[in-house]
Protein backbone atom coordinates (compact mmCIF):
# COMPACT_ATOMS: atom_id res chain seq x y z
CA UNK A 1 0.00 0.00 0.00
CA UNK A 2 1.95 3.19 -0.61
CA UNK A 3 2.08 5.82 1.56
CA UNK A 4 -0.26 9.14 0.94
CA UNK A 5 1.10 12.67 0.77
CA UNK A 6 -0.04 15.57 0.58
CA UNK A 7 -1.35 17.17 -3.01
CA UNK A 8 0.05 20.64 -1.61
CA UNK A 9 3.86 20.69 -0.22
CA UNK A 10 4.63 21.36 3.53
CA UNK A 11 7.34 23.22 2.74
CA UNK A 12 5.07 25.85 0.78
CA UNK A 13 3.44 26.34 4.05
CA UNK A 14 6.06 28.33 6.48
CA UNK A 15 3.79 27.37 9.68
CA UNK A 16 4.01 23.41 8.85
CA UNK A 17 7.43 24.25 7.60
CA UNK A 18 8.62 25.26 10.68
CA UNK A 19 6.72 22.72 12.62
CA UNK A 20 6.26 19.44 13.29
CA UNK A 21 2.78 19.51 14.01
CA UNK A 22 0.45 16.96 12.47
CA UNK A 23 -2.15 19.48 11.73
CA UNK A 24 -5.85 18.31 11.50
CA UNK A 25 -8.25 21.00 12.84
CA UNK A 26 -8.70 22.52 9.06
CA UNK A 27 -12.86 22.72 9.58
CA UNK A 28 -11.53 24.92 11.76
CA UNK A 29 -9.28 27.32 9.29
CA UNK A 30 -6.49 26.22 7.33
CA UNK A 31 -2.54 27.03 7.67
CA UNK A 32 -1.73 30.00 4.81
CA UNK A 33 0.56 28.82 2.07
CA UNK A 34 3.77 32.08 1.32
CA UNK A 35 2.52 33.02 -1.61
CA UNK A 36 -0.67 33.88 0.18
CA UNK A 37 1.29 35.70 3.12
CA UNK A 38 3.35 37.76 0.77
CA UNK A 39 -0.32 38.84 -1.33
CA UNK A 40 -1.10 40.15 1.61
CA UNK A 41 2.06 41.80 3.13
CA UNK A 42 2.48 42.60 -1.12
CA UNK A 43 -0.28 45.07 -0.54
CA UNK A 44 0.51 47.11 1.42
CA UNK A 45 4.77 46.46 0.54
CA UNK A 46 4.08 48.37 -2.75
CA UNK A 47 1.88 51.09 -1.60
CA UNK A 48 -2.18 50.65 -1.08
CA UNK A 49 -4.71 52.77 -1.99
CA UNK A 50 -8.41 53.02 -1.55
CA UNK A 51 -10.41 51.01 -4.04
CA UNK A 52 -13.12 52.85 -7.09
CA UNK A 53 -12.04 56.11 -5.66
CA UNK A 54 -8.20 57.81 -6.68
CA UNK A 55 -7.15 58.62 -10.24
CA UNK A 56 -3.58 58.13 -9.33
CA UNK A 57 -1.48 54.64 -10.72
CA UNK A 58 -1.73 53.04 -7.14
CA UNK A 59 -5.17 53.80 -6.80
CA UNK A 60 -5.86 52.23 -10.50
CA UNK A 61 -3.78 49.50 -9.21
CA UNK A 62 -5.76 48.95 -6.29
CA UNK A 63 -8.93 48.79 -8.16
CA UNK A 64 -7.48 46.78 -10.99
CA UNK A 65 -6.74 44.09 -8.21
CA UNK A 66 -9.67 44.15 -6.05
CA UNK A 67 -11.79 43.21 -9.32
CA UNK A 68 -9.56 40.77 -10.28
CA UNK A 69 -10.06 38.64 -7.30
CA UNK A 70 -13.66 39.27 -7.39
CA UNK A 71 -13.32 37.43 -11.02
CA UNK A 72 -11.54 34.78 -9.47
CA UNK A 73 -13.87 34.28 -6.54
CA UNK A 74 -16.82 34.01 -9.33
CA UNK A 75 -15.03 31.55 -11.41
CA UNK A 76 -13.96 29.51 -8.49
CA UNK A 77 -17.28 29.06 -6.94
CA UNK A 78 -18.73 28.86 -10.46
CA UNK A 79 -20.94 32.39 -10.81
CA UNK A 80 -21.75 33.84 -14.17
CA UNK A 81 -20.24 37.04 -14.00
CA UNK A 82 -18.08 38.91 -11.20
CA UNK A 83 -21.31 41.19 -10.66
CA UNK A 84 -22.38 38.07 -8.46
CA UNK A 85 -20.17 38.34 -5.77
CA UNK A 86 -19.77 40.60 -2.75
CA UNK A 87 -17.05 41.04 -0.48
CA UNK A 88 -17.76 40.63 3.06
CA UNK A 89 -15.92 40.09 6.09
CA UNK A 90 -17.00 36.17 6.12
CA UNK A 91 -19.65 33.78 5.47
CA UNK A 92 -21.29 34.83 9.26
CA UNK A 93 -21.29 38.59 7.76
CA UNK A 94 -22.91 37.30 4.32
CA UNK A 95 -25.40 34.78 6.06
CA UNK A 96 -26.60 37.86 8.25
CA UNK A 97 -26.48 40.43 5.27
CA UNK A 98 -29.00 37.72 3.24
CA UNK A 99 -31.09 37.51 6.34
CA UNK A 100 -31.32 41.14 7.29
CA UNK A 101 -31.27 42.23 4.13
CA UNK A 102 -33.33 40.39 2.04
CA UNK A 103 -35.57 37.68 3.93
CA UNK A 104 -36.52 40.49 7.15
CA UNK A 105 -38.98 42.80 4.90
CA UNK A 106 -40.07 39.31 2.96
CA UNK A 107 -41.00 37.90 6.24
CA UNK A 108 -44.33 37.69 8.63
CA UNK A 109 -46.33 35.84 10.44
CA UNK A 110 -47.41 33.06 8.85
CA UNK A 111 -44.14 32.67 6.75
CA UNK A 112 -41.62 29.16 7.21
CA UNK A 113 -37.89 29.09 6.97
CA UNK A 114 -36.75 25.84 6.77
CA UNK A 115 -33.53 24.84 7.25
CA UNK A 116 -31.53 21.97 8.68
CA UNK A 117 -30.06 20.38 11.92
CA UNK A 118 -26.61 20.16 10.40
CA UNK A 119 -26.01 23.93 10.11
CA UNK A 120 -23.12 25.61 11.21
CA UNK A 121 -24.53 28.07 14.19
CA UNK A 122 -23.67 30.67 11.48
CA UNK A 123 -26.53 29.55 9.31
CA UNK A 124 -28.93 28.95 12.23
CA UNK A 125 -28.85 31.75 14.68
CA UNK A 126 -30.03 34.71 12.09
CA UNK A 127 -32.83 32.78 10.81
CA UNK A 128 -33.84 31.65 14.23
CA UNK A 129 -33.58 35.81 15.45
CA UNK A 130 -35.62 36.39 12.01
CA UNK A 131 -38.19 34.28 12.81
CA UNK A 132 -38.82 35.50 16.71
CA UNK A 133 -38.54 38.63 15.54
CA UNK A 134 -40.69 38.82 12.13
CA UNK A 135 -43.25 35.90 13.77
CA UNK A 136 -42.18 33.26 11.15
CA UNK A 137 -41.54 29.63 11.92
CA UNK A 138 -38.31 27.87 11.53
CA UNK A 139 -38.63 24.42 10.29
CA UNK A 140 -35.82 21.56 10.18
CA UNK A 141 -35.96 19.11 7.67
CA UNK A 142 -35.47 15.51 9.48
CA UNK A 143 -32.00 13.73 9.31
CA UNK A 144 -31.24 10.37 10.21
CA UNK A 145 -28.59 9.17 12.46
CA UNK A 146 -25.94 9.26 10.35
CA UNK A 147 -26.80 12.86 8.80
CA UNK A 148 -27.99 12.10 6.04
CA UNK A 149 -31.51 14.41 4.79
CA UNK A 150 -34.50 13.08 4.51
CA UNK A 151 -35.62 14.22 1.12
CA UNK A 152 -39.84 13.43 1.35
CA UNK A 153 -39.57 15.44 4.29
CA UNK A 154 -37.34 18.31 2.71
CA UNK A 155 -39.78 18.13 -0.26
CA UNK A 156 -43.07 18.01 1.79
CA UNK A 157 -41.75 21.29 3.92
CA UNK A 158 -40.09 23.33 0.73
CA UNK A 159 -44.26 23.90 -0.17
CA UNK A 160 -45.14 26.75 0.80
CA UNK A 161 -41.64 27.96 2.27
CA UNK A 162 -39.89 31.44 1.82
CA UNK A 163 -36.40 30.29 2.35
CA UNK A 164 -34.32 27.50 2.59
CA UNK A 165 -31.04 27.87 4.42
CA UNK A 166 -28.87 24.55 3.89
CA UNK A 167 -25.03 23.82 4.23
CA UNK A 168 -23.63 22.28 1.49
CA UNK A 169 -21.37 19.89 4.19
CA UNK A 170 -21.73 19.39 7.46
CA UNK A 171 -18.74 20.69 9.34
CA UNK A 172 -19.45 18.01 12.05
CA UNK A 173 -19.61 14.63 10.20
CA UNK A 174 -18.38 15.46 7.15
CA UNK A 175 -21.88 14.19 5.03
CA UNK A 176 -23.14 16.59 1.97
CA UNK A 177 -26.93 16.86 1.48
CA UNK A 178 -27.70 16.22 -1.90
CA UNK A 179 -28.55 19.88 -3.35
CA UNK A 180 -28.27 19.89 -6.89
CA UNK A 181 -31.78 17.26 -5.87
CA UNK A 182 -33.10 20.10 -3.71
CA UNK A 183 -32.32 22.74 -5.57
CA UNK A 184 -35.01 22.32 -8.56
CA UNK A 185 -37.63 21.26 -5.64
CA UNK A 186 -36.58 24.82 -3.79
CA UNK A 187 -36.95 26.53 -7.54
CA UNK A 188 -39.98 24.97 -8.34
CA UNK A 189 -41.82 26.24 -5.06
CA UNK A 190 -40.42 29.88 -5.20
CA UNK A 191 -38.38 28.97 -2.14
CA UNK A 192 -34.94 31.20 -1.68
CA UNK A 193 -32.28 28.63 -1.59
CA UNK A 194 -29.10 29.78 0.52
CA UNK A 195 -26.43 27.65 0.99
CA UNK A 196 -23.29 27.56 3.19
CA UNK A 197 -20.73 26.84 1.10
CA UNK A 198 -17.89 27.16 3.56
CA UNK A 199 -16.78 23.90 4.33
CA UNK A 200 -17.81 22.61 0.81
CA UNK A 201 -15.66 24.07 -1.23
CA UNK A 202 -12.65 23.87 0.72
CA UNK A 203 -13.13 20.00 -0.21
CA UNK A 204 -13.84 20.36 -3.70
CA UNK A 205 -17.66 19.54 -2.92
CA UNK A 206 -19.93 22.81 -4.19
CA UNK A 207 -20.51 24.74 -7.70
CA UNK A 208 -22.85 27.12 -8.90
CA UNK A 209 -22.69 25.14 -11.74
CA UNK A 210 -24.35 22.42 -10.50
CA UNK A 211 -26.67 23.58 -7.82
CA UNK A 212 -29.01 26.62 -8.95
CA UNK A 213 -29.46 28.44 -5.71
CA UNK A 214 -30.24 31.94 -5.03
CA UNK A 215 -27.72 33.11 -2.78
CA UNK A 216 -24.17 30.93 -1.70
CA UNK A 217 -22.03 32.29 1.31
CA UNK A 218 -18.33 31.31 1.99
CA UNK A 219 -14.83 32.40 4.12
CA UNK A 220 -11.21 32.30 2.77
CA UNK A 221 -9.81 31.02 5.74
CA UNK A 222 -11.22 27.81 5.21
CA UNK A 223 -9.48 27.73 1.76
CA UNK A 224 -5.77 28.40 2.35
CA UNK A 225 -6.76 32.21 2.28
CA UNK A 226 -6.86 35.15 5.38
CA UNK A 227 -9.27 35.51 7.82
CA UNK A 228 -11.34 38.42 7.64
CA UNK A 229 -12.84 37.90 4.08
CA UNK A 230 -15.58 36.18 2.74
CA UNK A 231 -18.19 36.51 -0.01
CA UNK A 232 -21.98 36.76 -0.54
CA UNK A 233 -22.85 35.47 -4.02
CA UNK A 234 -26.29 35.97 -5.48
CA UNK A 235 -27.91 36.15 -8.41
CA UNK A 236 -28.72 39.07 -10.09
CA UNK A 237 -32.00 39.19 -9.30
CA UNK A 238 -31.73 38.33 -5.97
CA UNK A 239 -28.80 40.79 -5.06
CA UNK A 240 -30.83 43.73 -6.53
CA UNK A 241 -33.00 42.65 -4.19
CA UNK A 242 -30.78 43.07 -1.42
CA UNK A 243 -31.20 45.80 0.89
CA UNK A 244 -27.57 47.13 1.97
CA UNK A 245 -27.17 47.51 5.43
CA UNK A 246 -23.55 49.29 5.67
CA UNK A 247 -24.04 52.61 4.31
CA UNK A 248 -21.00 54.82 3.77
CA UNK A 249 -18.41 55.74 1.72
CA UNK A 250 -17.91 53.92 -1.66
CA UNK A 251 -21.74 52.72 -1.83
CA UNK A 252 -23.52 55.77 -3.22
CA UNK A 253 -24.40 56.89 -6.19
CA UNK A 254 -25.73 60.36 -5.07
CA UNK A 255 -26.36 61.43 -1.78
CA UNK A 256 -28.79 64.43 -1.56
CA UNK A 257 -29.90 66.08 2.19
CA UNK A 258 -32.70 64.10 2.20
CA UNK A 259 -32.56 60.50 -0.54
CA UNK A 260 -29.52 59.54 -1.36
CA UNK A 261 -29.60 56.52 -4.03
CA UNK A 262 -27.01 53.60 -4.00
CA UNK A 263 -24.58 52.16 -6.48
CA UNK A 264 -25.53 48.71 -7.89
CA UNK A 265 -24.50 45.49 -7.04
CA UNK A 266 -21.77 44.12 -5.52
CA UNK A 267 -20.64 47.99 -4.95
CA UNK A 268 -23.22 49.27 -3.42
CA UNK A 269 -23.63 46.77 -0.70
CA UNK A 270 -19.84 46.97 0.25
CA UNK A 271 -19.92 50.33 1.97
CA UNK A 272 -16.54 51.69 3.74
CA UNK A 273 -13.32 50.63 2.59
CA UNK A 274 -13.50 47.29 2.15
CA UNK A 275 -10.61 44.30 2.75
CA UNK A 276 -9.13 44.77 -0.30
CA UNK A 277 -5.90 43.03 0.40
CA UNK A 278 -7.66 40.48 2.00
CA UNK A 279 -9.96 40.05 -1.16
CA UNK A 280 -6.71 39.85 -3.20
CA UNK A 281 -4.88 37.52 -0.77
CA UNK A 282 -8.33 35.45 -1.24
CA UNK A 283 -8.02 35.11 -4.99
CA UNK A 284 -4.70 34.28 -4.99
CA UNK A 285 -5.69 31.28 -2.74
CA UNK A 286 -8.05 30.18 -4.86
CA UNK A 287 -5.34 30.54 -7.71
CA UNK A 288 -3.23 28.19 -5.66
CA UNK A 289 -6.12 25.39 -5.17
CA UNK A 290 -7.03 25.45 -8.65
CA UNK A 291 -3.39 25.13 -9.44
CA UNK A 292 -3.45 21.95 -7.45
CA UNK A 293 -6.60 20.44 -8.85
CA UNK A 294 -9.94 19.84 -7.70
CA UNK A 295 -9.96 16.24 -8.83
CA UNK A 296 -6.65 15.95 -6.98
CA UNK A 297 -7.92 17.58 -4.03
CA UNK A 298 -11.12 15.35 -3.50
CA UNK A 299 -8.70 12.25 -4.58
CA UNK A 300 -6.11 13.10 -1.86
CA UNK A 301 -8.59 13.41 0.66
CA UNK A 302 -10.99 10.46 0.08
CA UNK A 303 -7.40 8.53 -0.08
CA UNK A 304 -7.13 10.02 3.30
CA UNK A 305 -10.42 9.60 4.38
CA UNK A 306 -10.18 5.94 4.04
CA UNK A 307 -6.73 5.16 5.34
CA UNK A 308 -8.00 7.18 8.41
CA UNK A 309 -11.57 4.77 8.57
CA UNK A 310 -9.48 1.41 8.07
CA UNK A 311 -6.98 3.00 11.07
CA UNK A 312 -10.41 3.96 13.50
CA UNK A 313 -12.26 0.91 12.79
CA UNK A 314 -8.92 -1.55 14.26
CA UNK A 315 -10.04 0.07 17.46
CA UNK A 316 -12.37 -0.67 19.62
CA UNK A 317 -13.00 1.82 21.49
CA UNK A 318 -13.14 4.60 18.43
CA UNK A 319 -16.82 5.32 17.70
CA UNK A 320 -17.12 7.11 14.34
CA UNK A 321 -20.26 9.27 14.10
CA UNK A 322 -21.85 9.21 10.83
CA UNK A 323 -20.75 7.77 7.66
CA UNK A 324 -18.55 11.20 6.22
CA UNK A 325 -18.14 11.55 2.59
CA UNK A 326 -15.35 14.07 2.22
CA UNK A 327 -12.16 14.98 5.11
CA UNK A 328 -14.56 15.90 8.16
CA UNK A 329 -14.76 13.15 10.41
CA UNK A 330 -16.24 13.34 14.10
CA UNK A 331 -15.52 10.41 16.28
CA UNK A 332 -15.72 9.43 20.34
CA UNK A 333 -13.19 7.51 21.98
CA UNK A 334 -14.90 4.87 24.85
CA UNK A 335 -16.49 7.61 27.34
CA UNK A 336 -13.44 9.92 27.42
CA UNK A 337 -14.36 13.43 27.24
CA UNK A 338 -13.14 14.51 23.51
CA UNK A 339 -11.53 17.51 25.54
CA UNK A 340 -9.33 15.30 27.47
CA UNK A 341 -8.14 13.35 24.12
CA UNK A 342 -7.39 16.50 22.58
CA UNK A 343 -5.43 17.44 25.21
CA UNK A 344 -3.61 14.31 24.88
CA UNK A 345 -2.95 14.76 21.26
CA UNK A 346 -1.85 18.20 21.85
CA UNK A 347 0.75 16.64 24.02
CA UNK A 348 1.46 14.78 21.13
CA UNK A 349 2.08 17.49 18.87
CA UNK A 350 -1.84 16.35 16.87
CA UNK A 351 -4.53 19.28 16.36
CA UNK A 352 -7.40 18.25 15.94
CA UNK A 353 -10.98 20.04 17.37
CA UNK A 354 -12.95 18.99 20.61
CA UNK A 355 -16.24 20.37 21.43
CA UNK A 356 -19.48 21.53 19.75
CA UNK A 357 -18.17 22.69 16.84
CA UNK A 358 -20.87 25.58 16.50
CA UNK A 359 -23.91 23.03 15.92
CA UNK A 360 -25.42 22.50 19.14
CA UNK A 361 -28.64 21.49 17.67
CA UNK A 362 -27.20 18.58 15.46
CA UNK A 363 -24.88 17.31 18.62
CA UNK A 364 -28.25 17.67 20.61
CA UNK A 365 -29.97 16.08 17.72
CA UNK A 366 -27.64 13.23 18.09
CA UNK A 367 -27.32 12.38 21.49
CA UNK A 368 -24.00 13.73 21.92
CA UNK A 369 -22.26 16.32 23.96
CA UNK A 370 -19.32 16.95 22.40
CA UNK A 371 -17.51 15.06 19.79
CA UNK A 372 -13.12 14.93 18.78
CA UNK A 373 -13.20 16.49 15.29
CA UNK A 374 -10.44 15.36 12.71
CA UNK A 375 -10.33 17.19 9.34
CA UNK A 376 -8.14 17.52 5.87
CA UNK A 377 -6.55 20.16 4.04
CA UNK A 378 -4.22 19.37 0.73
CA UNK A 379 -1.16 19.39 2.55
CA UNK A 380 -2.19 16.63 5.31
CA UNK A 381 -0.20 13.09 4.56
CA UNK A 382 -0.17 9.91 5.82
CA UNK A 383 2.33 10.88 8.85
CA UNK A 384 -0.28 12.89 10.23
CA UNK A 385 -3.04 10.11 10.48
CA UNK A 386 -0.11 8.05 11.52
CA UNK A 387 0.20 10.73 14.22
CA UNK A 388 -3.19 11.02 15.04
CA UNK A 389 -3.43 7.29 15.61
CA UNK A 390 -0.74 6.81 17.82
CA UNK A 391 -2.31 9.95 19.95
CA UNK A 392 -5.60 8.04 20.05
CA UNK A 393 -4.03 4.87 21.75
CA UNK A 394 -1.89 6.85 23.81
CA UNK A 395 -5.35 8.70 25.04
CA UNK A 396 -6.50 5.67 25.38
CA UNK A 397 -3.61 4.32 27.91
CA UNK A 398 -3.69 7.20 29.69
CA UNK A 399 -7.62 8.22 30.65
CA UNK A 400 -8.07 4.23 30.95
CA UNK B 1 4.53 19.22 21.03
CA UNK B 2 4.16 19.58 24.84
CA UNK B 3 7.25 18.50 26.96
CA UNK B 4 6.17 14.49 28.44
CA UNK B 5 7.09 16.26 32.03
CA UNK B 6 4.08 18.95 31.23
CA UNK B 7 1.63 16.69 30.99
CA UNK B 8 -2.31 18.07 31.73
CA UNK B 9 -2.75 14.21 32.77
CA UNK B 10 -0.93 13.68 35.72
CA UNK B 11 -1.92 10.77 37.95
CA UNK B 12 -2.85 12.86 40.98
CA UNK B 13 -5.31 15.08 38.82
CA UNK B 14 -6.43 11.48 36.97
CA UNK B 15 -7.22 9.96 40.59
CA UNK B 16 -9.04 13.05 41.44
CA UNK B 17 -11.34 13.34 38.53
CA UNK B 18 -12.29 9.11 38.93
CA UNK B 19 -12.72 9.53 42.39
CA UNK B 20 -16.67 9.55 42.95
CA UNK B 21 -16.74 10.43 46.46
CA UNK B 22 -19.39 13.55 46.14
CA UNK B 23 -20.66 12.38 42.73
CA UNK B 24 -24.34 12.44 42.17
CA UNK B 25 -27.28 13.76 43.09
CA UNK B 26 -27.66 14.82 46.92
CA UNK B 27 -30.57 13.91 49.04
CA UNK B 28 -32.49 16.46 50.33
CA UNK B 29 -30.15 19.19 48.50
CA UNK B 30 -31.56 22.81 49.91
CA UNK B 31 -30.16 24.47 46.83
CA UNK B 32 -29.13 23.48 43.49
CA UNK B 33 -26.86 25.61 40.89
CA UNK B 34 -26.20 24.88 37.18
CA UNK B 35 -22.96 25.70 34.68
CA UNK B 36 -22.47 25.19 31.34
CA UNK B 37 -19.50 25.51 29.21
CA UNK B 38 -20.64 26.63 26.04
CA UNK B 39 -17.45 25.72 23.98
CA UNK B 40 -17.83 22.21 24.82
CA UNK B 41 -20.93 21.63 25.95
CA UNK B 42 -19.94 20.12 29.14
CA UNK B 43 -22.82 20.60 32.07
CA UNK B 44 -22.49 20.46 35.87
CA UNK B 45 -25.28 20.45 38.69
CA UNK B 46 -24.15 21.62 42.08
CA UNK B 47 -26.36 20.86 44.77
CA UNK B 48 -25.84 21.31 48.67
CA UNK B 49 -27.29 21.15 51.92
CA UNK B 50 -26.71 24.49 54.12
CA UNK B 51 -26.63 25.07 57.84
CA UNK B 52 -27.70 27.75 60.03
CA UNK B 53 -25.48 30.55 58.65
CA UNK B 54 -25.88 29.90 55.00
CA UNK B 55 -22.34 27.55 55.16
CA UNK B 56 -22.11 24.54 53.43
CA UNK B 57 -22.91 21.27 55.19
CA UNK B 58 -22.59 19.35 52.49
CA UNK B 59 -21.37 19.55 48.45
CA UNK B 60 -22.72 17.01 45.32
CA UNK B 61 -21.94 17.52 41.95
CA UNK B 62 -23.12 15.71 38.59
CA UNK B 63 -20.84 16.54 36.48
CA UNK B 64 -21.05 15.74 32.35
CA UNK B 65 -17.77 17.06 31.64
CA UNK B 66 -13.79 16.47 31.26
CA UNK B 67 -11.80 15.18 33.46
CA UNK B 68 -10.57 18.74 34.60
CA UNK B 69 -14.05 19.78 35.34
CA UNK B 70 -14.23 15.93 37.55
CA UNK B 71 -11.21 16.80 39.36
CA UNK B 72 -11.85 20.60 40.34
CA UNK B 73 -15.48 19.92 41.30
CA UNK B 74 -13.73 16.71 43.36
CA UNK B 75 -11.45 19.43 45.37
CA UNK B 76 -14.05 22.18 45.80
CA UNK B 77 -16.71 19.50 47.00
CA UNK B 78 -14.06 18.93 49.91
CA UNK B 79 -13.24 22.50 50.42
CA UNK B 80 -16.52 24.32 50.29
CA UNK B 81 -17.73 22.30 53.36
CA UNK B 82 -18.04 24.70 56.12
CA UNK B 83 -17.77 27.89 53.98
CA UNK B 84 -20.09 30.50 52.95
CA UNK B 85 -20.69 32.38 49.23
CA UNK B 86 -18.71 35.30 50.49
CA UNK B 87 -15.42 33.30 51.14
CA UNK B 88 -15.98 30.99 47.77
CA UNK B 89 -16.34 33.76 45.76
CA UNK B 90 -13.08 35.74 46.84
CA UNK B 91 -11.22 31.21 46.61
CA UNK B 92 -12.51 31.78 43.53
CA UNK B 93 -10.99 34.87 42.40
CA UNK B 94 -8.00 33.62 43.81
CA UNK B 95 -7.70 30.62 41.88
CA UNK B 96 -8.11 32.83 38.72
CA UNK B 97 -5.10 34.96 39.77
CA UNK B 98 -3.02 31.62 40.34
CA UNK B 99 -4.39 30.15 36.94
CA UNK B 100 -3.75 33.47 35.02
CA UNK B 101 -0.50 35.10 36.35
CA UNK B 102 2.22 33.07 36.30
CA UNK B 103 4.15 33.57 39.94
CA UNK B 104 0.83 34.18 41.40
CA UNK B 105 0.67 31.55 44.54
CA UNK B 106 -2.50 30.51 45.64
CA UNK B 107 -3.26 31.16 49.76
CA UNK B 108 -2.65 28.49 52.05
CA UNK B 109 -5.58 27.35 52.56
CA UNK B 110 -6.13 26.40 48.95
CA UNK B 111 -3.29 24.31 48.69
CA UNK B 112 -5.28 21.69 47.87
CA UNK B 113 -6.32 23.03 44.48
CA UNK B 114 -2.37 22.99 43.60
CA UNK B 115 -3.13 19.71 41.08
CA UNK B 116 -5.40 22.13 39.07
CA UNK B 117 -2.45 25.06 38.50
CA UNK B 118 -0.80 22.52 35.35
CA UNK B 119 -3.11 24.60 33.20
CA UNK B 120 -1.50 27.78 33.45
CA UNK B 121 -0.84 28.47 30.28
CA UNK B 122 -3.34 27.11 29.18
CA UNK B 123 -6.13 29.45 29.13
CA UNK B 124 -8.80 27.44 26.50
CA UNK B 125 -9.06 24.78 29.83
CA UNK B 126 -9.40 27.65 32.87
CA UNK B 127 -13.20 27.24 32.31
CA UNK B 128 -13.12 23.55 32.72
CA UNK B 129 -11.08 24.02 36.26
CA UNK B 130 -13.87 26.98 36.97
CA UNK B 131 -17.05 24.85 35.99
CA UNK B 132 -18.01 23.54 39.79
CA UNK B 133 -17.29 27.39 41.29
CA UNK B 134 -19.61 28.87 38.67
CA UNK B 135 -22.50 25.70 39.65
CA UNK B 136 -22.02 27.09 43.54
CA UNK B 137 -22.43 31.01 42.62
CA UNK B 138 -25.21 29.77 41.00
CA UNK B 139 -26.51 27.68 44.54
CA UNK B 140 -27.07 31.51 45.58
CA UNK B 141 -28.49 33.02 42.94
CA UNK B 142 -31.41 30.23 42.34
CA UNK B 143 -32.93 29.26 45.28
CA UNK B 144 -33.49 25.85 45.64
CA UNK B 145 -34.79 26.39 41.84
CA UNK B 146 -34.78 23.19 39.77
CA UNK B 147 -32.13 23.58 37.07
CA UNK B 148 -33.25 25.17 33.78
CA UNK B 149 -33.84 22.83 30.57
CA UNK B 150 -32.88 22.85 27.33
CA UNK B 151 -33.29 19.77 25.84
CA UNK B 152 -35.38 20.92 22.47
CA UNK B 153 -33.58 19.21 19.80
CA UNK B 154 -34.68 19.57 16.26
CA UNK B 155 -35.51 16.25 14.47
Amino acid sequence: MSRIVGVAPRAEFPALAANALAYLDNASTTQKPTRVIEALADFYRQGCANVGRGVYEWAERSTAAYERARASVAGFIGAATPEQVVFTSGATEALNLVAHGWARPRLGPGDRIVTTPLEHHANFLPWQALARETGASLEWIAIDDEGRLDLDDAAAKLVGAKLLAITAMSNVLGVCPPLAELAPLARAQGVCMVVDATQALAHGRFSLTEVDCDFVVASAHKLLGPMGIGVLVGTPERLAELRPLRLGGGMVREVGLDVSRWREPPWGLEGGTPNVAGAIAMAEAIDYLEGLGRARIVAHERALLDRLLVGLAARSEVRVIGRPEAGVVSICLADHHPHDVAAILDEAGVAVRAGQHCAQPLLRRLGLSATLRVSFAPYNDERDLEALLAGLDRATSVLA
Amino acid sequence: MSDPGQTLYREALLRLARDRTYEGPLADAERRGRALNPLCGDELVAEAILDDHERIERLHFTVRGCAIAQASARLLAELAVGHGHAELVCWQAALRGALTEQGVALPHELDRLEPLLVLRGRASRHACALLAWRGVDELWAARAAEPPSDSSSPT
